[in-house]
């Protein structure tokens, strides 16, 4: 990837070289698509700030040895999954149902839906994060990765470390099984 | 064959998999979760400390530079003299090689046999053994302190008078090689060194001379004797030779010895020499025999 043409590249670039105002562009351009990946893959609020500051403390350590060779959003995704996955190899197992739900509930629902207005979209959306929650962690990941991030399968691959037609893969079977959810 | 141009643009997006734009709709009206302010303000505080961890080590380095290249340079400034030392220490002593080289290659030029020139090398200190040295006596000499400056005077004539006895007698230039450095060194040394040196040299010649004379014979004696040519030749021959403090009945028994070893000619005339000296001396036989021989 030419960092050229990578806006956050050169803004990570900028910061390796001291400009502070560089990496708070780039914290406030990813730091919500960040959060969300990692709050829904780990479905704790608790996990979810202590991956995120450890994701950006990767980041912040790695400014003077980074080569633009990716995109930036891919690279620190990488960075987040990595973490994700060896902090679940060390702790306790993700949050069970309930866990996931109050997590994910715990935020502000826009006004336009609340429940005299559409139950029957909560309902829907609520069946979608269960079903998320349930999926295998590898299903789940690239879900995530696509529907949030918009990531291609390439950029998925690099993400999780498998090949393309794995995520490929892995991702039919995750929206054929988010699919016969909804439709229940 | 064709070379593969990279891509240009953006990737084009992958194909939607079955169902994928609904899901993604209804995914897009999830809550929106985003971290707190205070996980903000820890992610900034950590960026903002990043860079000034940055700047401090730079200070830090070119502080600490500058005393680590001393130090490196100071131990490296010190090998080089000691090995510099250590290897003047092992050279040999300095010579006056420039002047002295000039003047013994001509030499070497004009000799006939390239190996006389070694041996020649040390023949010119033997110039100071003439009766009355021309060159003064080197200022180490003059200065040097001596307790009993007389007697220090009579030993220093006793070594002339010697080196000079030696010199007149033509002994120390043929006979004996050794004393002509020996002289020298007499003049170059201390005057404590000087009687030594002489009794060194006048040591070294006896043992070559006794070898010569079995009849113990005063050194004087022997020194004056011109028939002595090779003083390192045979054994056989040097128990033929004549002195004159031999006894005749010693004299006739070395002809015979020469006439014994086929030196004929040389007997004969040695015993017509006896003969002429020794006129009533009554010959044996075999002797008569070889006189009347023409």
């Amino acid at each position: 990837m030419d960092a050229a043409v990578d806006p956050d590249a050169m803004l990570m670039l900028a910061y390796a070289r001291g400009d502070l105002a560089a990496f708070e562009a780039l914290y406030a351009r990813h730091r919500s698509m960040l959060y969300r990946f990692l709050l829904r893959s780990v479905r704790d609020t608790q996990r979810t700030d202590e991956l995120f500051q450890e994701t950006w403390s990767r980041v912040i350590s790695a400014r003077a040895r980074y080569q633009p060779q990716a995109k930036f959003s891919t690279w620190l995704l990488q960075i987040a999954h990595n973490l994700m996955i060896d902090s679940a190899r060390r702790q306790r197992p993700m949050a069970d149902g309930d866990e996931a739900e109050t997590a994910l509930a715990n935020v502000a629902i826009p006004e336009r839906e609340q429940p005299d207005h559409a139950l029957s979209e909560f309902e829907r959306r609520r069946g979608l994060q269960r079903a998320i929650e349930q999926l295998p962690d590898e299903q789940r990941t690239a879900v995530l990765l696509r529907l949030e991030q918009e990531l291609s399968l390439e950029e998925i691959a690099a993400v999780t470390g498998a090949g393309r037609e794995t995520v490929k893969s892995r991702l039919r079977y995750a929206m054929t099984r988010l699919r016969e959810v909804l439709t229940e | 064959m064709t070379t593969q141009l990279p891509p240009q643009g953006p990737p084009e997006p992958d194909e939607k998999l079955p169902g994928e734009a609904e899901l993604a709709a209804l995914y897009r009206q999830l809550p929106q979760n985003e971290p707190g302010p205070a996980l903000d303000a820890a992610v900034l505080r950590a960026a903002t400390q990043a860079l000034a961890a940055d700047a401090q080590p730079a200070r830090s380095i070119r502080k600490t530079r500058p005393h680590w290249l001393i130090g490196l340079s100071s131990a490296a400034t010190l090998v080089l003299a000691a090995g510099l030392a250590w290897h003047m220490r092992e050279l040999p002593p300095a010579e006056p090689a420039p002047t002295s080289a000039d003047s013994v290659v001509p030499t070497q030029a004009a000799a006939p046999a390239p190996r006389a020139a070694p041996a020649s090398a040390p023949m010119p200190p033997a110039e100071p053994a003439s009766p009355i040295p021309a060159v003064p006596p080197p200022p180490r000499m003059v200065v040097a302190k001596s307790p009993t400056p007389t007697v220090t005077a009579q030993r220093k004539a006793a070594a002339d008078r010697q080196v000079a006895r030696a010199s007149n007698e033509g002994y120390a230039a043929t006979a004996l090689p050794q004393p002509a450095p020996a002289s020298v060194t007499t003049l170059a040394a201390p005057p404590m060194m000087a009687p030594q040196v002489a009794s060194d040299s006048a040591a070294n010649a006896a043992p070559a001379m006794a070898e010569a004379a079995p009849v113990a014979t005063p050194s004087h004696v022997r020194a004056r004797m011109p028939v002595a040519p090779a003083p390192f030749a045979a054994a056989a021959d040097m128990d033929t030779a004549s002195y004159a403090s031999d006894t005749p009945a010693q004299e006739l028994n070395k002809i015979r010895q020469l006439f014994a070893l086929g030196h004929d000619d040389e007997a004969r005339q040695r015993l017509s020499a006896f003969h002429l000296a020794h006129p009533r001396w009554d010959l044996p036989l075999d002797l008569q025999a070889q006189l009347r021989k023409p």
